[in-house]
């Protein structure tokens, strides 16, 4: 969308024009409601809370100075809503040690590493893959989970997703690396591919 | 111990599994220094393990966005233009009734 679009839907909707805030939201909804059923991963709580963050949108749209892009914005309105619930709930996993890759005195790896990438472009390699991390990102605390979806599904930039999580760009990048060595710790145990 | 041994081995111009491994974002971000990127790549082709940790790393950032989704169900978009529509005919009024009770016109943003 052309910034002047933007500034255009931006300025009615903030005069209470409903339809211009729905055309301002429209090309965000799917990463949004997304990214909160990521966090939620329920898809009732995510509807609900996809439903509360619009509104508090279209409440604080005059809050929005456009220091960041919109998008950021209603991303960070998103997940903080989400992750405040999921808070509140306390249903947050933790990681442990046994879920980093360890080194010897030499800074050597202590087992061996297997490659199970073998036939990387097999369907039913893929298939399971995806399964596997699904399954594993879900085990992610939620705040590392939002990362590396935000990351490496929607392609954010490590700048947009420290505004959308409240974080900074050097936090973001350490939680997404260790994000993502737990992930590969964990699908080597699910494909058997460590010794 | 680790870290003496890291550093003596950073001396002599040599990267450990854990140096490399720290530096695996980068590397696949393209962002790596071309000098270290490349020290990365020797250490690479004498040590297997670490080849194999890169290539399933790498795999697994692959994989995330092959389940990327940006689908939202039909009837949630509903429901929630029907809440900001419901919101706003709200605020209408709210402001109407802030300035005197004049009447706006009707059939407009709650329709």
């Amino acid at each position: 969308m052309a910034d002047r679009d933007e500034n255009a839907l931006l300025a009615a909707a903030r005069a209470n024009d409903s339809m211009a805030f729905e055309d301002l939201i429209r090309p965000y909804e799917g990463r949004v409601y997304q990214a909160i059923l990521r966090i939620t991963r329920n898809e009732a709580d995510a509807a609900d809370l996809y439903q509360d963050a619009i509104l508090r949108a279209f409440e604080k749209l005059d809050g929005f100075r456009g220091d960041a892009a919109f998008s950021t914005w209603l991303h960070q309105i998103a997940i903080n809503t989400a992750l405040m619930h999921r808070r509140s709930a306390n249903r947050n996993p933790v990681i442990g040690e046994e879920d980093l890759p360890r080194y010897n005195w030499m800074g050597a790896h202590t087992s061996t590493v297997n490659d199970w990438t073998d036939s990387p472009e097999d369907r039913a390699y893929r298939s399971e893959l995806r399964q596997g991390l699904l399954e594993a990102l879900d085990e992610l605390p939620d705040v590392d989970r939002t990362i590396v979806w935000l990351k490496d599904a929607l392609g954010m930039s490590h700048q947009e997703i420290a505004g959308a999580t409240d974080s900074t760009v050097l936090a973001v990048r350490s939680r997404l690396h260790r994000a993502r060595l737990v992930l590969r710790e964990r699908l080597a145990r699910r494909f058997g591919a460590t010794s | 111990m680790r870290r003496t041994m890291a550093f003596l081995m950073r001396l002599m111009g040599r990267h450990t599994c854990e140096d490399v491994a720290s530096v695996l974002q980068e590397y696949f971000d393209g962002t790596l220094d071309a000098k270290l990127a490349a020290a990365i790549d020797r250490h690479f082709e004498g040590c297997p393990d670490c080849r194999h940790f890169a290539r399933t790393y790498g795999d697994i950032i692959r994989a995330t966005g092959e389940v990327a989704c940006e689908d939202i169900p039909e009837e949630v978009r509903e429901r929630v233009r029907d809440a900001i529509r419901e919101r706003a005919a709200q605020r209408k009024a709210s402001s109407q009734g802030t300035n005197g009770g004049l009447v706006g016109s009707p059939g407009s943003d709650a329709e």
